[in-house]
């Protein structure tokens, strides 16, 4: 005779467990089956957009070229492709200038309100996206958004706008601009001076403002300088050197003395002088390479002792201005000599490869 | 990939852009001019053999290529007698000065900046064969 042993947990707890096994196994599966819907659906969409495309491209072509009018593009776009087709303009604008430009902007015209709504979704890359094709496409009849963008919470949507302001330069809306920088700190000075050196060398003016200001950040400053000395300014020389009193970070003064060295003359040599002896290695090496630009020959024995500087980055800015002077017979003496910066003199003297 | 109808009196371009957009561009605007047949490549290494393969009248070389950049084409190219005075012209992005001057060091006759007006390009590239055909007697 067999004995049953009792459970020691009642049926309602069997059941209950065997419906929750059920319930996850369902939702897995549902799970699953949406994701697999969701891909299919996204692929079809993207299989569509391409074939879109694909017809457009020669229309669009033969558009720019001027051989084909632009109505005859526009007619192919249907209502539901409206948004699609300034993404696809968005792609070949950021490639041409002039005409072709121009024409691209015709084509977005009648379609650029579309995106005025997405300004205002709460996706930070949905704003972004908007503000790029009004960017793009219609920076000028759209500039009051573009400006307005330069207050988003998001970094990203400023960027892209900023990006459009410098592009499409406005003396008015230049203040705004460099007011937003501050918030761009996840950009690098390079990357900002290449987008706002697009606003050219007639904005030279807001830029040498800024970089007499001694209110203003050191970033902000140092973005003011390169930009400057990318349009060759002149009259920003002087301004540099007054800069130069009272700026501590060493970012500033390096970019300050860069700019000196691009666009000073033979009176700044004095202020140069008094750099090359510095607490500070990175200035040292910016001033003795603007001392050779600007003083020539006659400052060739200092150049010379700052190859004895504690610092090898100083020493190396020194060969390469006395290589700058045309003073190789002098390196390759000192390097004969078994001076301590052989080796430097020998890797800036070293002739250059093919590349 | 070639563009443009092939022809024994056809000058042939070269045009080693890897941006498909600014490809179908500047392929596009060439290859509608009569005399011109564009071969398009994506990469340094497919121009090299492209340019050993072909005769070319000129070619338009980006200076951000995959593998070899457009500049290593170009000192390839000018280091061959048969192209050491071939018309050349490179494509550079904004902001690009030291490749513009490289590239002037290594023999590019041209550069046209990015973003581009195409009509200049192509205007660019006539000026460049103009001065390389001999001149009509008179």
């Amino acid at each position: 005779m067999t004995a049953t042993l009792p459970l020691p947990f009642g049926d309602e707890i069997f059941w209950l467990l065997s419906l929750s096994i059920v319930v996850v196994v369902v939702s897995a599966v549902a799970l699953t089956v949406a994701a697999v819907l969701l891909r299919i659906r996204n692929n079809r969409v993207a299989r569509r957009w391409t074939a879109l495309e694909a017809a457009w491209d020669p229309v669009m072509l033969a558009v720019l070229a001027g051989d084909r009018p632009p109505g005859d593009l526009s007619r192919t776009v249907a209502v539901a492709d409206a948004r699609q087709f300034l993404t696809y303009l968005v792609r070949y604008a950021r490639r041409v200038k002039g005409r072709d430009r121009a024409v691209l902007e015709r084509l977005a015209e009648p379609y650029l309100p579309l995106v005025l709504g997405e300004l205002r979704d709460r996706r930070a890359e949905r704003r972004a996206a908007a503000v790029q094709v009004l960017g793009e496409l219609g920076a000028h009849p759209y500039r009051t958004q573009l400006v307005d963008a330069l207050d988003d919470p998001a970094p990203l949507v400023v960027v892209i706008a900023a990006e459009a302001l410098a592009r499409d330069y406005a003396p008015a809306h230049a203040p705004a601009l460099l007011e937003r920088l501050a918030r761009l700190e996840l950009w690098t000075v390079r990357f900002l001076v290449s987008m706002l050196q697009r606003m050219g060398p007639e904005s030279a003016g807001i830029f040498r403002g800024a970089l007499a200001d001694a209110a203003r950040p050191a970033r902000l400053r140092t973005i003011a300088a390169n930009v400057l000395a990318v349009f060759n300014d002149l009259p920003a020389g002087d301004v540099a050197v007054h800069a130069l009193d009272g700026a501590d970070d060493t970012d500033l003064r390096v970019a300050l003395i860069r700019l000196i060295d691009r666009v000073g003359t033979a009176d700044h040599v004095p202020v140069l002088r008094r750099l090359v002896a510095d607490p500070v290695p990175a200035v040292r090496g910016a001033a003795v390479r603007a001392l050779a630009t600007l003083g020539g020959d006659a400052e060739t024995a200092l150049i010379r002792r700052a190859i004895d500087d504690d610092s090898h980055w100083v020493a190396i800015h020194a060969v390469r201005a006395l290589r700058t002077l045309g003073r190789a017979d002098l390196l390759a003496t000192l390097a004969a000599h078994g001076h301590g910066r052989a080796s430097a003199i020998h890797e800036v003297l070293a002739p250059e490869g093919p590349g | 990939m070639t563009h443009g109808a092939a022809g024994p009196d056809r000058e042939v371009i070269l045009v080693a852009e890897d941006d498909p957009v600014t490809a179908k561009i500047v392929v596009y605007r060439l290859s509608r001019d009569a005399g011109m047949e564009v071969i398009h490549v994506a990469d340094g290494e497919a121009a090299l053999e492209a340019a050993a393969q072909r005769t070319l009248a000129a070619a338009i070389l980006d200076i951000r290529l995959p593998g070899l950049d457009g500049l290593g084409v170009l000192a390839r190219l000018r280091a061959s007698v048969r192209h050491a005075r071939l018309p050349i012209i490179m494509l550079t992005s904004l902001g690009t000065e030291t490749d513009i001057i490289r590239g002037f060091e290594l023999g590019a006759d041209d550069y046209v900046v990015k973003p581009f007006s195409p009509a200049e390009l192509v205007a660019r590239l006539h000026r460049l064969l103009r001065r390389r055909r001999p001149p009509n007697p008179a």
